[in-house]
């Protein structure tokens, strides 16, 4: 097995009356990592964390091994990239202008934006479907397009770790296959990926591994088909879960268990 | 292209400022070694060198605090931080530091920056609580200052103190010009080295910290930056507001809205702003030279309520 290229070790963070952890995990390069948990399970504190958007209350967030906290933050966000929820944007910029924000850690403070910049802010608008958007306002754009523009703003700024808040929010189910497939690809070319899922089947296409987060502990992880089941889905739920909505593989152990 | 246009505007405004006045002279009657010519080296150069300078510092630093706060509406007049600054000065007045110029312009300076500080610190993000914010502080300065007046010690400095708080560029000399100079070359530095931050402060905080901003720093930046560059101009001349509102929103649609391309457009803005209208008040007919404070207060206003009802949805 590959060494991890972001790992967790004994990783707690307290937030406004919120405690995560202590928890363990590893990001591997050409693995998916799906975060699945109830509303509230503190999925989004985890990924800021393992983002090092957060301090450590205890334990540590390593960079090939390396405390993320004691790295330079151009060195870190070079390695890290990170897609927030819901996704703010403050002033009308245009998707492209957006997307460059991501060249950010690459670039040198003052000038404008080299070459190797612009190509990678065009193969990223390629890669999300959104070149055509280019020139548009983000307010302008529709909640799903402006949905891709923000994922091809992570994914230009090339991470080895990309970190995604429900990147599959607002999207119509030809887009959230797409966005799969270009986690998949990001994968793929070497990234570590984890993504935080709310939907059962999507996150099975998505991921290779999955971690179940209950009240800010583990509950189950490990490869998908094991975590995605009818036994751990029902513990962190309270659903009982139908082989509907554990397709594939799990879909036989989710009908030996309604058996 | 836009900058080539600004910096025309901005050589012409300079030029009008020279030659506008109750006697109109030509800029090149500096070499004639007439009494025009010693007008226009001795009161009309520094003035226009002050207006440019100072007009430049609110204009950038409007764009700065707008693109920190990422508020279209923030602007150190309307939030406070010129009448703080102003406090600061009129403090050291009244404590009797009228005569040492150094002095009266590092405690605006000093009181300018504790604003932006503490606009950052409660303000947030959000336009309401933000202005809210900057309302209180301005009131809160006002009454200070107000309180310092009444209790002038003696009729000469509080003759000095108001005469001062009506924002103006008359009567100032290359001293002024000197004073502000240094503290603005550093306030413009340390705003252009906040640029590349502010760009990344549009997607938040937590998105800018992962796109590897150090956001400490930047706030530092920008309270040191603004804060002086403000103090500074409010020391030599007085409170002169919404310029900082008003430029950056008239080159927003012009340049684009990343903060970093904002940046210069609005010094030079700012610096055509204050120059044509400090030239237009003196060509206003009358005994008395309208102050310019007064005047652009006169423009501002409006100009303010007008973008607050445009912009009243995305307030709410």
């Amino acid at each position: 097995m590959t060494a991890p290229v972001l790992a967790a070790e004994g990783l707690r963070v307290e937030r406004a009356g919120f405690a995560l952890g202590p928890l363990a995990l590893a990001l591997v390069p050409g693995r998916v990592l799906a975060i699945l948990g109830p509303n509230g399970a503190g999925k989004s504190t985890l990924l800021m964390a393992l983002a090092g958007l957060v301090p450590a209350a205890g334990g540590a967030v390593l960079l090939d091994g390396r405390r993320l906290a004691a790295l330079p933050p151009k060195m870190r966000a070079r390695a890290v990239g990170y897609l927030p929820q819901g996704g703010d944007v403050h002033w009308n910029l245009s998707a492209r202008a957006l997307v460059m924000l991501g060249r950010t850690p690459h670039r040198p403070p003052v000038g404008p934006p080299g070459p190797a910049d612009v190509a990678a802010v065009d193969a990223a608008l390629a890669a999300t479907d959104a070149l055509h958007l280019a020139g548009r306002p983000v307010r302008a754009l529709s909640g799903g397009e402006r949905a891709r523009v923000l994922l091809a703003r992570v994914l230009a700024g090339a991470p080895r770790v990309l970190l995604a808040d429900e990147p599959l929010q607002n999207l119509d189910p030809a887009h959230q296959l797409a966005t799969v497939a270009l986690l998949r690809d990001a994968a793929a070319r070497g990234a570590a990926v984890a993504a935080v899922v709310h939907d059962l089947p999507l996150a099975r296409r998505l991921a290779d591994d999955a971690l179940l987060l209950v009240g800010g502990r583990v509950l189950a992880a490990g490869p998908a088909a094991e975590v995605l089941a009818p036994g751990p889905l029902a513990r962190a739920f309270g659903i009982r879960v139908s082989a509907e909505l554990v397709p594939v593989a799990a879909a036989g152990e989710a009908a030996r268990a309604d058996g | 292209m836009i900058r080539a246009g600004l910096s025309a505007l901005v050589a012409a405004a300079f030029l009008l400022s020279l030659s506008a006045g109750k006697a109109w002279i030509a800029p090149w009657a500096f070499a004639d070694g007439t009494r025009e010519g010693l007008v226009l080296l001795e009161l009309r150069l520094p003035r226009a060198l002050l207006g440019l300078l100072v007009g430049a510092l609110l204009g950038a630093g409007g764009a700065v605090l707008q693109g920190y706060l990422r508020n279209p509406l923030a602007e150190p007049g309307v939030l406070g931080v010129s009448a703080t600054a102003a406090l600061g000065a009129v403090l050291a007045i009244f404590l009797g530091a009228g005569g040492q110029p150094l002095v009266v312009a590092a405690s605006a300076m000093a009181f300018g920056a504790g604003a932006v500080a503490l606009l950052a610190l409660v303000g947030g993000a959000s336009g309401l609580q933000l202005l809210l914010a900057g309302v209180v502080l301005a009131s809160l300065a006002a009454a200070l200052t107000s309180l310092l007046v009444s209790l002038a010690p003696t009729p000469f400095a509080l003759g000095e103190i108001v005469t001062w708080l009506m924002g103006a560029l008359t009567d100032r000399t290359f001293l002024d010009v000197r004073l502000l100079l240094g503290p603005a070359l550093v306030s413009f530095v340390l705003m252009a080295a906040a640029a590349r931050a502010l760009d990344a402060l549009s997607l938040g905080e937590p998105v800018a910290a992962s796109l590897g901003v150090d956001l400490a720093r930047t706030r530092l930046l920008v309270i040191a930056g603004v804060g002086l560059g403000v103090g500074a101009s409010v020391a030599v001349t007085g409170v002169i507001s919404f310029v900082g509102l008003v430029v950056p929103h008239l080159l927003r649609p012009l340049v684009g809205p990343e903060p970093s391309r904002l940046l210069l457009p609005s010094a030079l803005g700012g610096a055509a702003l204050v120059l044509l209208a400090d030239s237009l008040v003196r060509l206003v007919p009358g005994a008395a030279e309208l102050k310019l404070g007064i005047a652009m207060a006169l423009l501002g206003a409006p100009f303010f309520l007008w973008l607050l009802w445009r912009t009243r949805t995305e307030l709410a």
